[in-house]
């Protein structure tokens, strides 16, 4: 009797294992099918990056789904021979998260800028997710490896929540490559995005309260970020200016825009708390008060370098037309992204040069 | 609330399940009620008032019918109390359904004369399910007139067996003679019986998510096109033929699953319908409870076939007409209706010759098969293009471009109909093969292989499918 039982549990754990077995094949030819991933082997955003001497940077050629790096390790196409090259310098925003394929602001700011007389500029998306603007070590291989005469900078501020002092100066540690669960089985990974994509949001804002709440619980909240921080951000923002200039090319400072346009209304309650999920220490009006801070700090530094400034900040629209989320370009937003700044050169066209000829300074 | 919703598989249902199978067999039919009028109010909570107004109507008068039957009352008594839950019935979707349809035919039929009367339209909102439910409701008394059947004393039996949610939306139209029963009646709860109903969700929303909802957007494209070429007119009169397929029997297979799993046992709606070999044949696999419906009640009141060639012919094409309109207020349902008026007329006249020819291939009685599946399939795909048309216009042009079916055909998207139904077609083969609509139960198939096949079902559904679609048959 009893081994009759064993039996039966044995015949169901052996169906069992082989459907999931059967789903982890699927997902894996659906996915070599679709994006040419490879059959065996770990495939997801993770597997793009690698550890670096600045800290993460992108694995050249890697690709995953929509994302592909070129041969220097940077999202997009290889740069064109023959072209003046001009960088993007950011977090995830520049990167693009949610836009669709080639609809990233760098993109369409490269189309923008090669539309009225031919091709002539390369926009390479230099940018990694989760990157400090004061990691001037892999902005400086990057210009040395471009040799690129314009940088865009549009700096992340959040990334300074939390954070002692500058970065500038510090010696990044290699972050490496934490491949968990959802990244080594695809099923997992997929089942993990199907599951979040269909969790209502009142939902999911109520799972985000808890896990901040669970965070939080032996920390004290910061209703706002202390001076220091906005300094921190301030003495990067001079040292990226200085590091640009030093390879004799021009930094533009772009101010970071958010989907609030820097007031919050009870409606945009549960995006700040999707936003503040990823820093919880900072209380969700902190996080507004830290964009307007830290904005007026980019304005003083290009004020201060003679720097071109484009207030992205005050030209961007509020709301979900333009953001996926609270701080992530929609495919309008960044096309808007691209014009804003499109219209800031041709305004002011002194600062794009019109040569391949470096204007100054070394490779 | 529709079945493909997260709502409903991850909230609505198990909610359900759970507090039914703690309820006494009352208990259970209490709840099955209130969960009916909570899954039907979810589209619009006034939609309830046509359906109580109806059920109470229908059961009042079957019980005055049953009263008077047995005070043996006159015939002419108790066709008066018929007559009224039939006008009470056909008044009710008329309003709602074909009022504005006949009142734009009119004006346009007045036009056409040299008259313009301004008729103005009235501001309806067709009811969810009405065609669905008001035929239930009138099988029922009708029933009960007839004497076939006892109407039942309890009014919230008689309203659960209408409203019970996984028919009530899009069928199979349930006899009160089949369903009465099993409301009035304890239910088992048996391990054999909720493995048979997830198998038959599992391949119901296979069939509408992977299979209907990713050929809508093919569908949807050819058909928005005014004119289409030869070549776009085959491929997306092909892609209707599955993808109304997938998603009615889909809905269906759902349907029967859900309630297997409660204990009910649902009337069997689809049976392998592109495998008919005639319009006859097509019409007992196609939309079976509909179908033996309008044979029951509408066929049959006509005379049938007992009088005569011509009375039939007669019969079949009012009842096909009626059947074309019962799915919407608009001329290309009754054209539709007609086409397969005239093809069972034409069938039925040519059983003879096609007999003849039948004797021809003697020894290849399988050819024969195959030649007979193959030409019901092209007159069902043309049925298919008058039924998804949005106009006379375009069947015409449609039609039209029928006479080059290569012209502009677009070659990959041909390929990608064939990617999204071929494991239709290949389960639907073994199943006709080995005449076993369960494909679990095939006898042949190795375990192991079955659940290679499920866990890819399993796949499809939570990865491949398309764009989340409203049921088609939610709109009748």
């Amino acid at each position: 009797m009893a081994i009759g039982h064993m039996k039966s549990w044995i015949k169901i754990g052996s169906f069992g294992l082989l459907g999931l077995l059967t789903l982890e094949v699927a997902a894996r030819i659906e996915d070599a099918m679709r994006f040419q991933a490879p059959l065996l082997g770990a495939y997801s955003i993770n597997t793009v990056f690698e550890p670096s001497p600045y800290g993460r940077s992108g694995r050249p050629g890697a690709r995953y789904a929509k994302w592909s790096f070129n041969s220097l390790g940077y999202r997009g196409p290889e740069p064109a021979p023959g072209r003046i090259n001009l960088l993007a310098f950011g977090a995830s925003e520049t990167f693009g998260l949610y836009e669709q394929p080639n609809g990233e602001y760098p993109r369409l700011l490269e189309q923008a800028l090669n539309a009225p007389g031919g091709a002539r500029y390369n926009v390479i998306n230099i940018a990694v997710p989760g990157i400090s603007i004061g990691r001037v070590d892999y902005l400086d291989h990057a210009l040395q490896v471009s040799a690129a005469r314009v940088v865009f900078v549009y700096p992340a501020p959040a990334n300074y929540i939390g954070h002692g002092g500058a970065y500038c100066g510090q010696v990044a540690t290699p972050v490496p490559t934490d491949l968990g669960l959802s990244d080594r089985i695809r099923l997992a990974g997929k089942l993990s995005q199907l599951i979040k994509a269909h969790i209502p949001e009142p939902v999911m804002t109520r799972l985000r309260r808890f896990s901040i709440w669970l965070d939080t619980r032996n920390l004290s909240v910061m209703d706002r970020v202390p001076e220091a921080t906005v300094d921190a951000y301030r003495r990067d923002l001079e040292c990226v200016v200085e590091h640009v200039r030093q390879h004799g090319a021009e930094p533009i400072l772009l101010t970071h825009a958010t989907y609030f346009h820097g007031t919050a209304g009870p409606e945009d309650l549960a995006l700040l708390t999707a936003w503040r999920r990823f820093y919880p220490q900072l209380a969700e009006m902190g996080l507004l008060d830290l964009e307007e801070r830290a904005n007026a700090a980019v304005r003083q530094v290009a004020a201060a370098n003679a720097v071109q400034l484009i207030d992205v900040a005050q030209q961007m629209p509020r709301g979900p037309r333009f953001f996926a989320d609270f701080v992530h370009f929609s495919d309008a937003g960044a096309a808007r992204m691209a014009q804003i700044i499109t219209a800031a050169l041709v305004a002011n066209p002194t600062v794009l040069p019109a040569t391949t000829a470096p204007a100054g300074g070394g490779r | 609330m529709l079945f493909n919703s997260f709502e409903f598989l991850l909230v609505f249902l198990p909610l359900v399940l759970l507090v039914y199978f703690l309820l006494p067999h009352r208990g259970q039919n209490v709840w099955l009620v209130i969960a009916s009028c909570v899954f039907y109010a979810s589209w619009d909570w006034r939609f309830l008032l046509p359906l109580i107004c109806t059920t109470t109507l229908d059961y009042w008068v079957s019980r005055r019918l049953e009263h008077l039957s047995f005070t043996q009352a006159p015939r002419e008594q108790r066709r008066r109390y018929l007559v009224i839950s039939l006008v009470a019935n056909l008044g009710l979707l008329g309003f709602f359904k074909y009022c504005n349809f006949f009142i734009a035919s009119a004006a346009q039929l007045l036009h056409a004369l040299g008259m313009d009367v301004p008729l103005p339209a009235l501001n309806i909102i067709l009811p969810v399910a009405i065609s669905f439910y008001t035929f239930q409701a009138m099988s029922y008394t009708i029933d009960v007139y007839r004497g076939e059947l006892h109407a039942t004393r309890s009014f919230w039996d008689f309203f659960l067996a209408v409203l019970y949610f996984p028919h009530l939306v899009a069928g199979p139209i349930q006899r009160a003679a089949t369903l009465l029963p099993q409301v009035c009646n304890p239910r088992r709860i048996e391990r054999h019986r909720v493995v048979d109903g997830l198998h038959l969700m599992l391949w119901g929303y296979f069939k509408k998510v992977y299979i209907a909802d990713n050929l809508s957007p093919i569908v949807n494209h050819v058909f928005a096109q005014g004119s289409a070429s030869g070549g776009a007119t085959v491929l997306g009169v092909l892609a209707f033929a599955f993808q109304i397929y997938g998603d009615f029997s889909g809905y269906t297979d759902i349907a029967r699953g859900v309630a297997k799993v409660m204990g009910f046992d649902f009337v069997l709606n689809f049976n392998l319908p592109y495998f008919a070999t005639n319009p006859a044949d097509f019409w007992k696999r196609w939309h079976i409870s509909l179908s033996s419906w309008l044979r029951d009640y509408v066929y049959k009141s006509l005379g049938g076939n007992r009088g005569g060639t011509a009375r039939t012919y007669r019969n079949l094409m009012i009842t096909m007409l009626l059947g074309g309109l019962w799915h919407g207020a608009a001329w290309n349902f009754v054209l539709w209706g007609c086409f397969h008026g005239a093809i069972l007329v034409v069938h039925r006249a040519s059983q003879r010759a096609l007999a003849a020819i039948g004797s021809v291939f003697g020894s290849l009685p399988w050819a024969w098969a195959a030649i007979r599946i193959l030409c019901m399939f092209v007159l069902t795909c043309y049925g298919w293009l008058l039924f998804r048309a949005t106009s006379l216009r375009q069947v015409f042009e449609m039609t039209r471009a029928l006479a080059h079916p290569g012209q502009g055909l677009d070659g990959p998207l041909f390929a990608q109909v064939g990617l999204i139904v071929a494991p239709l077609l290949l389960v639907q083969v073994l199943q006709w093969r080995a005449g076993e609509l369960q494909f679990g139960r095939i006898a042949w198939i190795p375990a192991p292989l079955k659940v290679i096949a499920y866990a890819l079902m399993v796949y499809a559904i939570l990865f491949l499918g398309g764009a989340p679609q409203s049921f088609v048959y939610f709109q009748f």
